[in-house]
């Protein structure tokens, strides 16, 4: 048990990491976009693409871990003036809500994936690449928030006894 | 004898007020009109409601039944589809020289949708540049490129830029890029005109844009029915062909009253534009479907 | 046929349950956007194309500058560089009541002219000025109201990717929306400091004076010369590419984020740990911001897809009206429609249904433009579902609560409803610059 939430954890923190890394490569690629574009005339064509696709990768790899710090913005007002006991159960059940949304989103966009990937479409631009690539961060991000959330749902609970 | 009424889902490629739009409405309000109203459509909206590119799976699965997608949005799915831009011909004589059905065919049987044919056929593609150029040759011109005639801009030896649309008006006002291609209408009605200098007159490919309809939709109309979209489509291929020639024609009379110079080349330069235009096309097609890229070439063939 | 406003009221009640139980606003989108599309989008099928419609929200450049430019703005603030500058400032400007804020005011509006995007704006301005103003003790208000107001200035002064979506969707000129936004724009930021001042003057414990030392005047100029302009270099650097064609608004980002990584290394100040810390912070609100993106998106496009707000848009335009009473609605539609979607989506529902109105009752097209892009700005930060205000919430520190950011936020929106009131009774603050485009 202990082995395995340190295993967890360690997935979703390297996830983030890459997140992080993904933002910093976009800042890098089109700064050379730039340089290649004004002074040598040869743009890269890629960046714009890449960009847009390494942000689906960035929010899916790195919503798991935001979710463990808690970053994902909610309204505050009940919360903050309501019972310890009451806020619990809230948070419990907002919780509930959010395993199931991303447990159905993990489920139909695995779904999706597995569609686009027995198509081969691709995505017509510069780089044609394959759709399913790039939706592929979807179910994965999906179904390790799913995990995150059954995580606080089970030791609200166990805070509660 | 009274016949269930039936209602299709509609989807297009561009918000209600483009002209791509309003040629479509034609079709749909002369539809509900001949069927007294035994067949009616529910515009459930354009890329506010479906993103354009997504809107051919939604049509595959039946989320909507009728949608206008020009090619270029299906290309993902069916290669061959980027063919259509090169025809030769107007969509009647598509119908005539059989192009028309290898395409329903090939629709149908690749996608699972009925294609029931164009509108707004036979308008060309231009080039809207900030730079004077004397010849066909881009070289040193930085032109934001769709993948519809990015390898006809790299055959001209210019810089294909690739550029959010939204980024595309800016970029040409502080000069980022030099120019963009796009059909001869509808540039005046997203700004552009405010931020080029010259139209390169010589027309290439044409506009593609389909009604498409999901098969299983389709299976479901009676035979009257079924006669009766081919009979409008027919009618309004027609009416939309000479409607966006008008429109075309009045756009560069209205670019012409703004300033906006006409760069045309002279006879032998204008056919070396025009087949490369051609050449670059159907190479890139060549490569991802050699079979079906010939088929399509004889059909082709004057 | 369901009527427009019953799925408008399931919408905005099952919403409005979901945020005020505390379920995270991303999830709140998301968990409708399933139930939503499976009831309005036919079952099983439209829940697949979902997933979709996610992906494509997400793989788009026009959201590209925020993670950007939360990255400048963390480096900038991580390695100090934005402290020593301000403290610079305070003591050129010590005696002046709320001078960060109004220094948050100004600095947006000069951003405004490299940024198209409230959430950039916001983004980047939060990340560096909210930390130093908690240092110096400004109250709440004062923190926050500023920061929020001023996003909008990034729609109002050019570039704005919004006005040129407004133009081209509405098939208004862009150039004259671009030009005639920029008057109102500094009408709304002049509103902003006058509100600052005066209430500063009131309630001085909002902006606590520096205490004034006495100092040479060779020392502020070596500061101002050591602190003060090699940051101001790093602005400049990343807004001139645009005038001069070097670069989209959203490469000047890039190179906005690259000065700053050379900046911070030429105060000796880049390290593993700053540039660890920031890849942190940019990585966990830039998530936390594509992902309502992410939801907020789709639940636009499924509210569109069932045509409710096609049908309520349909409906007010249907009531035969005036002139005055048409534009009221038009601004009432916006706020409303602010509580549901983007402003895209917004512009892409109502502009065609609009426009013929607005020629058939001759109203001046550049005109109603500017007032719609001021009316979305409010939708946009208004309590209590404006996405602004939960973006704002996301790089806030965490002692900062939702109320608080409804209090401070209204004195702003209230300076916007005044500028559009402004351009109601005299259009000439839009026409006549607008005008002199034309000629
Ligand atoms: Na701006
Ligand atoms: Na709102």
């Amino acid at each position: 048990m202990v082995n395995m939430s340190r295993l967890l954890n360690c997935i979703i923190s390297k996830m983030a990491m890459v997140s992080g890394f993904l933002i910093l490569f976009i800042m890098f690629s089109i700064c050379t976009e730039v340089a290649m574009r004004q002074i040598l005339n040869k743009p890269l064509m890629w960046t714009v693409e890449i960009s847009e696709y390494l942000q689906v990768y960035i929010t899916f790899l790195g919503a798991a871990w935001v979710l463990r710090k808690d970053g994902h913005v909610r309204l505050d007002v009940l919360l903050n003036n309501i019972g310890s006991d009451k806020r619990k159960i809230l948070y419990c059940l907002s919780s509930v809500i959010g395993a199931l949304t991303v447990l159905l989103i993990s489920f139909f966009s695995g779904w999706t994936v597995y569609e686009q990937f027995n198509l081969k479409t691709p995505v017509i631009k510069a780089l044609e690449i394959q759709k399913w690539i790039i939706l592929m961060p979807l179910p994965i991000g999906s179904f390790f928030m799913f995990i995150e959330f059954v995580v606080k749902i089970f030791s609200a609970d166990s805070e509660n006894k | 004898n009274e016949t269930a009424a039936i209602s299709l889902k509609t989807i297009t490629f561009t918000t209600k007020n483009s002209v791509w739009s309003k040629n479509f409405e034609i079709f749909t309000d002369m539809i509900e009109k001949e069927s007294d109203r035994t067949i009616t459509f529910q515009f459930v909206g354009g890329p506010e409601s479906i993103p354009p590119f997504e809107q051919i799976e939604a049509l595959k699965n039946g989320v909507v039944d009728v949608a206008l997608l020009p090619g270029a949005y299906f290309v993902p799915q069916l290669p061959e589809a980027d063919t259509m831009k090169l025809s030769p011909y107007l969509p009647w004589e598509e119908r005539d020289k059989g192009i028309y059905q290898f395409y329903q065919g090939l629709i149908s049987d690749k996608l699972g949708i009925y294609y029931l044919g164009k509108i707004t056929g036979g308008t060309r593609y231009h080039f809207y540049l900030k730079k004077h150029i004397k010849k066909p040759d881009f070289k040193g011109l930085k032109i934001r490129v769709t993948p519809i005639y990015e390898p006809f801009v790299r055959a001209l030896g210019g810089t294909a830029v690739t550029l959010a649309p939204g980024e595309l008006y800016i970029a040409l006002e502080r000069g980022v890029v030099d120019g963009f291609g796009w059909p001869s209408i509808g540039v005046t009605d997203l700004g552009w005109h405010e931020v080029i200098k010259y139209v390169v007159y010589p027309g290439f490919y044409q506009t593609d844009v389909c009604i498409l309809i999901n098969l299983k939709t389709w299976n479901r109309l009676d035979s009257n029915a079924k006669r009766l979209f081919h009979s409008v489509i027919e009618k309004t291929e027609r009416h939309s062909y000479e409607l966006s020639q008008q429109m075309a024609n009045d756009e560069k009379v209205f670019l012409k009253n703004r300033g906006i110079g006409v760069i045309n080349f002279s006879g032998e330069e204008e056919e070396y534009y025009l087949k490369n235009a051609d050449k670059a096309a159907w190479d890139r097609i060549s490569v991802k479907s050699p079979s079906n890229a010939l088929r399509i070439k004889q059909l082709f063939k004057k | 046929m369901i009527e427009w406003w019953s799925i408008l009221l399931f919408f905005f009640i099952s919403f409005s349950i979901l945020i005020f139980i505390g379920v995270p606003v991303s999830f709140s989108f998301l968990f409708i956007n399933v139930i939503g599309s499976f009831i309005f989008m036919g079952g099983v099928q439209g829940v697949k194309q979902l997933s979709l419609s996610i992906y494509s929200a997400l793989s788009n450049f026009t959201i590209t500058p925020i993670p950007l430019f939360i990255l400048m703005g963390e480096i900038i603030f991580q390695s100090g560089i934005a402290f020593k500058a301000l403290n610079v400032i305070d003591k050129f400007f010590g005696k002046i009541p709320g001078r960060l804020s109004i220094l948050s005011v100004a600095a947006s509006t000069f951003f405004s002219g490299l940024t198209g995007s409230a959430i950039s704006n916001t983004a980047l301005l939060g990340s560096i000025l909210i930390p130093e103003m908690k240092k110096k003790g400004y109250g709440k208000p004062f923190i926050i109201g500023p920061i929020i107001g001023s996003g909008g200035l990034a729609m109002m002064i050019p570039p704005s990717a919004l006005a040129v979506v407004l133009g081209s969707v509405a098939h208004i000129s862009v150039a004259g929306i671009l030009v005639g936004s920029i008057l109102p724009g500094l009408i709304m930021a002049s509103l902003y400091t006058l509100y600052i001042i005066t209430r500063a003057l009131i309630q001085p414990s909002l902006a606590p004076a520096y205490e004034s030392q006495k100092h040479s005047k060779t020392t502020i100029l070596k500061e101002f010369f050591l602190f003060v302009l090699p940051l101001f270099s790093v602005v400049i650097l990343v807004i001139a590419p645009i005038y001069f064609g070097a670069a989209t608004p959203t490469e000047c980002a890039a190179l906005g984020c690259l000065g700053s990584l050379v900046l911070s290394a030429f105060y000796k100040k880049l390290n593993l740990a700053i540039l660890k810390k920031s890849l942190e912070v940019t990585t966990k609100i830039s998530c936390m911001i594509f992902l309502i993106i992410a939801g907020s998106v789709g639940f636009g496009q499924i509210i569109s897809f069932t045509g409710a707000g096609n049908g309520m848009t349909l409906f007010m335009s249907s009531l035969s009206i005036s002139k005055t009473t048409l534009i009221i609605l038009t601004i009432i539609i916006m706020l409303i429609l602010g509580c549901f979607m983007d402003q895209i989506a917004m512009m892409m529902i109502t502009l065609p249904l609009f426009m013929p109105l607005i020629h058939q009752y001759q109203i001046n097209p550049v005109w109603f433009g500017i007032i719609m892009l001021i009316a979305m700005d409010i939708g946009f930060t208004s309590p209590p579902f404006g996405l602004l205000l939960f973006v704002f919430k996301g790089i806030a520190p965490d002692d900062i609560s939702m109320p608080d950011i409804y209090k401070a936020a209204i004195p702003f929106i209230l300076c916007n409803l005044i500028t559009i009131i402004l351009i109601l009774v005299f259009p000439n603050i839009v026409l006549y610059v607008t005008d002199i485009v034309k000629h």
